[in-house]
């Protein structure tokens, strides 16, 4: 009965596709990519998402796909947990809700009922809504910002799906629109063939590695991060490395100076964009959906304070890290060109 | 309904009609989509395990079908979407299981013809081991205390007089306690106090919180 040791069928066994989604491209791609899988049309994709009685982190061991046609909103304004880097008109667009990875400090967990990833097919609807909101952005002087890695890790993805590729060809054609693509991914590789873009921002999430052992599940390991980001700064590509969430726990100030040492002897700091650093922190409505779901994970039994509606640690706790980013980054890149969440 | 949810996989098992181009008479199937035919709402059990049976979809009607059956794709029942929508409120999704036996192609004439019992006994062999391979500890909720610490807490809850948040206060932080390895048959002590006021009760109650932070 059983196929292998591990009872649970491989992520995307079944593939949901919504009604209409199947006429799209990137959902044939999607379908081609997994002949195997057993595709299941529903009526809406929230009718598969937003169940009630859904487990998320049973939901992790087997995640299923769902093809979805989005519809509006298409593009979200930047809010207070997002770091903008300092970009006045800062937005993010979904292409993909959830991720291959599971982080144990990450929001997708509070924010959604299920962990399936759900592929929103129409892309340039989503690009039609950004063409609009670079017509009518606040700043009209400044560029916009768009960070379209922010419920999902999409670099991560693009063995299964070239998204980020298409985003990137797409900023490259669109005027003042820049990108900024988050991830924890080593899949570098994948946009290799792309002529490097200055409108396109690679942020790398970086931590120690007993982070990525305990608290970053089924992400690369440190040291494949790192040669990513190597590579990528060799090619021409701008790059933000962020440390962020930076973990406090017992002896987490050795770790992150170890950490800052490897990154300064293999990354010249002067070739980097910018840093972003930051604290764990957590919607309070989100933290409490994901506690009242008592996961394994410590993060959520520690001592936090509610500031403005976000759970965090504690300001002493946040002086703390700062103090020992900014005294252990002195010299590798200039201040100006790191950025504290708080 | 007051029975032991957190481990309790519920498996509707029964006979279906099916589409006689797609189904063959016998044959087990997992159900991985049920449709009501009344309401249109559609319901999905997560499908998480290895289970090597062939999956199908199904339609819940209000009425039993003998002719035209072939206008549904799958199979079709009369109970699967409303065990769906009432039992998805006490067990979670993927502890649903909707296994079900082609009995007939919707064209029966005269029910009692059908021998179900047949029907089923073929199968549960292969039903035995779809349920022993979902008897699997990851499939389980969570829990953080044992009922034997939740009744200890619950005893002394009683005991002291809490109010209903007190009492669910005192489970969460001792939930959080334990979590940060750390015993909570600390409690003991107080648990052996009898407030004569809700001025005292409060003020134990505070202790143990108290004693629970540090």
């Amino acid at each position: 009965m059983t196929k292998s040791n591990n009872p649970f069928l491989p992520n995307f066994s079944h593939i949901y596709v919504e009604s209409g989604a199947e006429n799209y491209l990137l959902a044939q791609q999607c379908l081609d990519r997994f002949p195997k899988s057993t595709v299941i049309k529903i009526p809406d994709y929230k009718s598969m998402f937003n169940r009630s009685g859904q487990d998320f982190q049973t939901q992790k061991k087997s995640m299923k796909m769902i093809l979805a046609v989005k519809k509006p909103p298409f593009i979200y304004k930047g809010t207070d947990i997002i770091q903008d880097g300092g970009f006045k008109n800062f937005f993010y667009i979904t292409p993909i809700l959830n991720c291959l990875y599971n982080c144990d400090y990450c929001f997708l967990q509070g924010m959604y009922s299920s962990a399936n990833m759900v592929v929103f097919v129409n892309q340039n609807d989503m690009q039609s809504a950004v063409e609009l909101e670079l017509d009518n952005r606040t700043y009209p002087s400044n560029p916009l910002m768009l960070s379209i890695s922010y419920n999902t890790d999409l670099m991560a993805f693009e063995n299964i799906l070239p998204i980020t590729r298409s985003w990137i060809n797409y900023a490259n054609t669109a005027q003042d629109l820049h990108l900024e693509v988050r991830t924890k991914s080593a899949l570098f590789d994948s946009l290799t063939h792309l002529k490097p873009s200055k409108k396109v921002l690679l942020a790398w999430t970086l931590s120690p590695d007993k982070v990525v052992r305990e608290n970053e599940f089924n992400t690369p390991p440190l040291d494949r991060r790192i040669t990513a980001v190597q590579s990528a700064i060799e090619k021409g590509w701008k790059v933000r490395l962020c440390f962020d969430p930076v973990m406090v726990y017992a002896g987490w100030e050795n770790d992150y100076i170890n950490l800052l040492n490897q990154v300064k002897s293999s990354i010249n700091g002067s070739k980097l964009f910018d840093i972003t650093v930051g604290v764990f922190r957590m919607g309070k409505d989100y933290f409490e959906r994901v506690h009242k779901s008592k996961p394994e994970s410590l993060v959520y039994y520690q001592y936090y304070e509610n500031k403005n509606g976000v759970m965090t640690i504690p300001q002493v706790e946040r002086e703390g890290v700062k103090d020992l980013l900014r005294k252990n980054l002195d010299g590798f890149i200039s201040n100006n060109r790191i950025h504290f969440w708080n | 309904m007051d029975l032991d949810w957190e481990n309790t996989i519920l498996i509707n098992l029964g006979i279906a009609g099916g589409n006689a181009n797609r189904t063959a008479i016998g044959s087990l199937y997992r159900v991985n989509k049920i449709i009501d035919e009344k309401t249109g709402r559609s319901y999905f059990p997560d499908i998480l395990i290895h289970n090597g049976l062939n999956e199908i979809q199904l339609t819940t009607v209000k009425n039993g079908v003998s002719k035209n059956g072939n206008r549904y794709s799958g199979l079709v029942d009369m109970e699967a979407s409303a065990i769906f929508e009432t039992m998805s409120k006490y067990v979670p999704t993927h502890r649903l299981l909707f296994l079900k036996v082609v009995s007939d192609y919707m064209d029966v004439t005269d029910w009692k013809f059908l021998d179900v019992e047949s029907l089923i006994l073929k199968k549960l062999d292969v039903i035995q081991l779809i349920v022993k391979s979902h008897i699997n500890i990851d499939l389980s909720d969570r829990y953080i205390l044992t009922p034997g610490e939740i009744k200890f807490l619950n005893q002394g809850s009683i005991k002291l007089q809490f109010t209903e948040t007190q009492s669910l206060q005192l489970i969460s932080r001792a939930e959080k306690f334990k979590k940060l390895g750390k015993e909570i048959n600390k409690l003991e002590c107080f648990f052996t106090m009898t407030p004569r006021s809700k001025q005292e009760r409060n003020r134990i109650f505070d202790q143990i919180k108290q004693s629970l932070s540090t």
